[in-house]
């Protein structure tokens, strides 16, 4: 019978899988998505023919693209979400495509907010395994137990530092995870496999960066600054990773 | 698979890739967010249209991933903005010599910015109705307006370098307001062909 190797410490960034990314523009209400939401889909659709609606509702319209990526198109926001991406260079051309569209035809003049959200996982088979390396991060001084007469190891540590400055800014977020996925009751008559209860535990790191202050059209590639945001998040959220 | 992002849309009941049976997700312990569908930060209000216009430096952080193109022009213009605040304070000193040296220095940088024209079409055009301006002069000096016309437009495209086409074009006729002429040498007689006026 073979042990399970024990996950080693955790040295920078490179030790995560990114998990999710998503990037989200807010801007004053354009009320011709009213008449122009159609006209949008149609285009993007041109440039990417697979896309597929998920929902239309007058204020929102949501479509997914090869279950890799989700466009939602509001009233005053658009975001996009990818999962299982991770080349941000794949990522960051699609949104350009969508924002030009979209931005074109709501004739938005600038961007309120510009916010990129990549969220990292580390997979660990148990959540104390999981705690004791993010309290080895050292991040936050966890005196020996018991703490406040409580014995035992902390149960879903989190780290959360928020920074923001006249034009930008940004938070991070460290944590523990347990993620469980349950089956709902099967269809009736079901003759495939049984659906399985399936969990995990992640250490995740959570970075939000954004912009403040506002940025017009002309000021704008999306493209440029998902790569550039990126860039920095990777560079500067891997110092928080180097427990000493 | 249902993710976890906050800026997620709420769409969690639909099935994931290969799934034809509806699933439901429990997230247990998941990050606590004000509304899963809402901010991207739950610190963060932003009210809209607000506050002043971000700075291109600050918009883009990482400069030394970025582009090349966008480096070398954000380079160069900068550069560029130097040569006309040279030519226009020597001109309101009197001393139109220097001023006409400072803008033979800007003439060479507009042929390199030129190079960076992926940057847009409304970044090509303007750089080119720059660059054409100072070539139709045929060596004859600019006047303070002419060069204040320059300095705006140069101003305009490192605020916003990533300008429309046609947001662009309406800034080009304030340096024809100035008396430049915008347009390459022999372009009205292309204009003409391609309008079929010249085809026999």
């Amino acid at each position: 019978m073979t042990q399970a190797e024990p996950i080693r410490p955790i040295k920078d960034l490179s030790d995560f899988r990114l998990f999710t990314s998503a990037c989200e523009c807010r801007y004053s209400n354009a009320y011709l998505l009213w008449d122009r939401a159609g006209a949008i889909w149609a285009e993007f659709s041109d440039a990417y023919p697979s896309i597929r609606m998920l929902k239309a509702d007058p204020g929102q319209t949501i479509f997914r693209l090869e279950e890799r990526f989700e466009f939602n198109l509001r009233l005053d926001r658009f975001s996009v979400h990818s999962y299982g991406i991770s080349a941000s260079d794949e990522f960051a051309a699609v949104v350009e495509k969508f924002a030009s569209i979209a931005m074109r035809q709501l004739q938005i003049e600038s961007y309120s907010r510009i916010g990129m959200r990549p969220i990292f996982y580390r997979d660990y088979p148990d959540e104390a395994t999981a705690t004791e390396h993010l309290l080895a991060l050292n991040l936050l001084r966890v005196p020996a137990q018991p703490s406040f007469g409580i014995s035992g190891v902390p149960k879903n540590p989190r780290y959360i530092v928020h920074w923001e400055d006249k034009s930008k800014g940004c938070m991070i977020h460290v944590y523990v995870q347990r993620r469980e996925f349950e089956p709902e009751a099967l269809p009736f008559a079901w003759e495939g496999p049984p659906l399985k209860r399936l969990e995990s535990t992640v250490l995740a790191v959570d970075v939000d960066y954004y912009t403040v202050a506002s940025a017009t059209v002309g000021q704008v590639n999306l493209r440029e600054w998902i790569t550039q945001a990126m860039h920095v998040i990777r560079r500067d959220a891997s110092q928080f990773l180097e427990g000493k | 698979m249902a993710a976890t992002s906050p800026y997620r849309s709420s769409t969690s009941s639909h099935t994931g890739s290969g799934h034809r049976h509806r699933t439901k997700v429990v997230m247990i312990d998941r990050p606590s967010w004000p509304e899963p569908d809402a901010a991207v930060s739950p610190t963060t209000r932003v009210s809209v249209g607000s506050g002043p216009q971000v700075e291109i430096e600050d918009l883009y952080p990482g400069l030394e991933a970025g582009s090349h193109e966008l480096i070398q022009a954000l380079s160069l213009l900068l550069a560029a903005n130097a040569h006309v605040q040279e030519a226009s304070n020597l001109l309101q000193e009197g001393d139109p010599i220097g001023a006409d040296l400072a803008i033979q220095r800007l003439h060479r940088i507009f042929a390199e910015l030129f190079n960076c024209r992926r940057l847009g079409d409304g970044f090509g055009a303007l750089i080119n109705a720059l660059f054409c301006s100072l070539e139709n002069l045929n060596g004859a000096p600019l006047n303070l307006e002419q060069v204040h016309a320059i300095s705006r437009i140069l101003d305009l495209i490192r605020r916003e370098p990533y300008i429309g086409f046609a947001a662009a074009t309406q800034h080009v006729d304030t340096l024809e307001e100035a008396g430049l002429s915008i347009d390459p040498d022999g372009f009205e007689y292309l204009a003409d062909w391609l309008d079929g006026e010249s085809v026999c």
